[in-house]
């Protein structure tokens, strides 16, 4: 019983984990306080809340994207570091 | 990164061009370049470097930055689009939007920089959440003076948005403040949704 409920519990965590990381919920957040508005205001004109939960998704993709950018220029220069070094480890053991 | 996250980026980019495309406003855009300007300005390391990187990393900029943006964009642009004055609508939610700010950054200020100067920094944990408390009613006093929102159940609704600032705690990790904060704003859909019936 105990098992068949942290199967569960840990089947519900990661499909909360890749709606929550994946900015899934924070686009719903964006969408359901553009609706919120346009509740407000009795909006008839076509509503934006798909294209504000859509932009959402990518503004908040950016940052990790800039991560990976960051990562592979550190990398590259890493790289091309050791390679003008005159003495690395490689030509050592070798 | 997961695939899942480039996945998402892209569909967004997707629907994104899809929905301009079907709108197609030249006012609408420039609205959403701006927008935009700010939401890419703000986390991108290669700007103001030597502060930490980002708009972020100005004085005090940070909470006025999220709030104001979210605040333009779910507000003030889709009131504007309606044919209303949207600076009641952006006053509101930069409120709003502000006292469910502060819980991050109090989560955040032993990571921030200290010369990011987030409120925390400036006046402690426990007055940010005070501050976060002011806020949030007046955006209260805004809903239900301003726009006409029924008393009693919109008071409910923000009696338990103000529990969930003061119990919010760094221990409770990420998925409380991504999944609990970031989803109030169905809430407050939920509230207008049921307003016929109340």
């Amino acid at each position: 019983m105990e098992r068949s409920l942290n199967t569960i519990t840990n089947t519900f965590l990661g499909l909360l984990r890749l709606v929550v990381y994946a900015n899934f919920w924070v686009a719903g957040a964006v969408w359901a306080l553009t609706k919120f508005t346009e509740y407000l205001v009795d909006g008839q004109a076509h509503s934006l809340a798909l294209l504000n939960a859509s932009g959402t998704l990518v503004v908040y993709g950016l940052p990790t994207c800039l991560k990976d950018l960051q990562i592979l220029i550190y990398l590259r220069k890493y790289h091309n570091g050791r390679h003008r070094c005159p003495v690395f480890l490689g030509s050592v053991s070798s | 990164m997961p695939r899942i996250s480039w996945l998402s980026i892209i569909l967004g980019l997707v629907i994104s061009v899809a929905e301009f495309i079907n709108i197609h406003s030249w006012g609408l855009l420039l609205h959403y370049v701006f927008g935009g300007a700010i939401a890419f300005l703000y986390p991108i390391p290669f700007i103001l470097k030597n502060k930490g990187g980002g708009l972020r990393s100005v004085p005090g900029l940070k909470l006025i930055i999220i709030a104001g943006l979210w605040a333009y964009i779910t507000a003030f642009i889709p009131a504007v689009w309606n044919g209303e004055n949207g600076w009641m609508h952006f006053m509101e939610r930069l409120l709003w939007a502000a006292a469910l700010t502060i819980p991050f950054d109090v989560r955040d200020s032993s990571i921030d920089s200290k010369s990011i100067k987030t409120l925390p920094h400036l006046f402690g944990a426990r007055n940010s959440i005070f501050i976060a408390h002011a806020c949030l009613w007046l955006s209260f006093m805004l809903l239900v003076l301003y726009f006409g929102l029924p008393l009693n159940a919109t008071f409910l609704l923000f009696c338990f948005f103000a529990t969930v600032i003061v119990i919010a705690n760094h221990n409770f990790g990420d998925l409380y403040y991504s999944f609990f904060i970031e989803g109030l704003p169905w809430l407050l859909l939920g509230l207008v949704a049921l307003l016929p019936y109340l």
